[in-house]
């Protein structure tokens, strides 16, 4: 018997603060309640004080061998120095679905997005505008991947915010959710996605969509903790 | 199930295993154990003691565990190499205690948050003297909640430290966890004395089963312990017979140990290139095997859950079949040592090293299995070299 190792690989990147662990945290712990198998891996350094840092996320049907990967299958950008740490040399692929802040990564904030294969959105504007505090934009964002996984419902992924959330910021991060959801959705309705989206094939993971993405990749260098 | 860090199931298991005494001094990556542990023990009616350094800790942790407590402590190298007299201590004086170490990169502070599996000789041989440690490594977290049960049984039934060694990875790496607690009767207790309290008692005397039968203190016995060689009454003793064979009983009786923690094995059985991998690595290792698999190499995965005492007999025999070791380990190459001195003469061993911080990746672990499987094959015949691969 081999283990079943199809599995999406999630990169969320961004700056130290802009809550990037807790994103993943709840994106993992609603894949847990929606059946799925989930791991996460992160960064502890310094970087995760201030710098580019990043959480890698794998999720999948069946367990998952390996929790780190080199090349992810969906990578969210949320700052210029994120970018040039872990999204710059992923521009073109069309096997990466790149995801960047309009307003914080400048290479996101052209007309031309699509051509360059980037889903640029203004997350953070929107969590400053719509919810009135940018804190939330991690949850807006973490609700924008899970649309597009396609695997994971907006009622978990709701509660899991919530479970998570400091009391204060409960009702913020609910309604964050429901805010990249549709996001998401109005983008989907009017865009046709850049790249191929291995992820939102993850409802037929069980077979095999998506392989393997560490074992043939080391050129992207590093390792998943340290590049 | 529930989504929890490895650090996190850590001391969910302690608290199900029974444990109600925690001393230490935060540490990074273990930190986050004492953070639970601060949170659960209140609640459930233990004790939490953060004390002024890891030497203090642990022999808080040995006081604890002398007065009934189930008892524990959590750190990291640094903290590690500071707790080695103690553990010395706690196996001659037969005490038992769980002792967490989660590695980061050393020597010295090293590397705080990057992952290492560099301690694991350190916890065999860093204390003085013939000491044989239990030391399990995990490599899910869900296995650091079992394994931790288990590290509670084995320290409690054998009356021993045992040591749990964590990499940074699994310490801080978030997955389900199935929170099932077992039932009272699979967690082991230390054995008690049947007999009275009186002045023919002898605290440490044992029989069959190797383990004496200590009474907690405080329960109207009145005894000795000493990290001096001792009778069975607990008494210092210069008898040098007396110390021999308090050595070998202690050795044979950490060894029973071998026969209660299985390893994982995976594809072994028509295995030509076996994986030898714990921990971390040892995940890493078991996608590689899938690999090159399905490149149609015969490749299987050994992965050891119990690093110390080594399972001789089983290591040997899962590898007789295999025409090529890989030993892979994120450090300059220290468990491989134990795999050569059982397997050396019989196959070929390459070890595949890195330290410095990051993960040994899939991609390594495939090419360097190739190309150890080419070079065999071209070298047939010499069957006792070992090739190392060094990264970074």
């Amino acid at each position: 018997m081999t283990a079943d190792f199809s599995r999406v690989a999630i990169r969320l990147t961004g700056s130290g603060g802009q809550g990037i662990a807790l994103a993943a945290t709840v994106l993992a712990e609603s894949a847990l309640s929606n059946g799925l198998h989930a791991t996460l891996i992160q960064e502890h350094g310094p970087e995760a004080r201030g710098g580019a840092t990043r959480a890698d996320l794998s999720v999948s049907w069946s367990p998952i061998p390996n929790p780190q990967f080199q090349l992810p299958d969906l990578c969210l950008v949320l700052s210029d120095k994120a970018w040039d740490r872990f999204a710059k040399n992923l521009v073109g692929r069309d096997d990466v679905g790149l995801v960047a802040d309009r307003e914080r990564v400048t290479m996101a904030s052209t007309a031309d997005n699509q051509a360059g294969g980037i889903v640029a959105m203004s997350f953070e504007e929107a969590a400053k505008g719509r919810i009135g505090s940018k804190l939330v934009t991690n949850m807006i964002c973490a609700a924008a991947l899970a649309r597009l996984l396609e695997a994971i419902s907006l009622d978990s992924l709701s509660d899991a915010a919530e479970r998570r959330s400091p009391l204060a910021f409960r009702e913020k991060n609910r309604a964050a959710v429901k805010l990249g959801w549709q996001m998401m959705d109005e983008y989907l309705e009017t865009h046709t996605l850049p790249w191929r989206v291995p992820g939102r094939e993850i409802g037929k993971l069980a077979s095999g969509v998506s392989g393997d993405r560490g074992a043939n990749t080391l050129e992207a260098g590093g390792s998943a903790l340290t590049a | 199930m529930k989504l929890m860090q490895g650090n996190e199931a850590c001391a969910a298991g302690a608290i199900a295993a029974g444990c109600r005494f925690f001393g230490g001094y935060p540490i990074s990556p273990s930190s986050e154990v004492a953070e639970e542990m601060a949170k659960l023990l209140p609640k459930n009616g233990g004790v939490f003691l953060q004390a002024e350094d890891e030497m203090a800790s642990l022999g808080a942790v040995i006081g604890a565990a002398l007065g009934g407590s189930k008892a524990m402590t959590a750190t990291s190298g640094p903290g590690f190499s500071l707790m080695q007299e103690h553990i010395g201590y706690g196996y001659l004086a037969e005490i038992p205690c769980v002792i967490v170490d989660v590695m980061r990169g050393g020597p010295s502070t090293g590397l705080p948050t990057a992952p290492s599996q560099g301690d694991v000789m350190q916890a065999q041989w860093g204390t003085h003297g013939d000491r044989v440690a239990i030391a399990l490594a995990p490599s899910s977290v869900q296995e650091v909640y079992d394994l931790m049960i288990q590290a509670f049984s084995l320290s409690e039934s054998l009356r021993t430290p045992v040591i749990v060694l964590m990499d940074e990875v699994v310490a801080h790496m978030r997955e389900g966890v199935d929170l099932t607690v077992p039932d009272k009767a699979s967690i082991a207790r230390r054995p008690l004395p049947t007999e009275p309290p009186g002045v023919s008692f002898e605290p440490y005397r044992s029989g069959d089963d190797l383990v004496p039968h200590v009474p907690d203190f405080g329960v109207g016995y009145r005894f000795h312990v000493t990290g001096l060689m001792h009778d069975e009454r607990g008494f210092p003793t210069s008898n040098t017979d007396v110390a021999a064979a308090l050595l070998a009983r202690l050795e044979k009786k950490v060894h029973l140990a071998k026969d209660l923690v299985a390893p994982e094995s995976y594809l072994m059985d028509d295995a030509d290139i076996a994986i030898v991998a714990y921990g971390i690595t040892g995940r890493t290792a078991k996608a590689a095997v899938d690999v090159l698999r399905s490149k149609g190499k015969k490749a299987g995965l050994l992965r050891p859950r119990l690093l110390w005492p080594v399972q001789d007999e089983m290591l040997k025999s899962a590898l007789a079949n295999a025409e090529v070791v890989v030993v892979a380990e994120m450090n300059r190459g220290q468990w491989v040592r134990e795999v050569e001195r059982i397997v050396a003469g019989d196959t070929w061993i390459y070890p595949l090293l890195k330290a410095g911080g990051s993960m040994i990746t899939t991609d390594e672990v495939v090419s360097h299995a190739l190309s150890a499987s080419d070079r065999s094959s071209a070298a047939d015949g010499a069957r006792s070299s070992r090739q190392d691969l060094r990264i970074g």
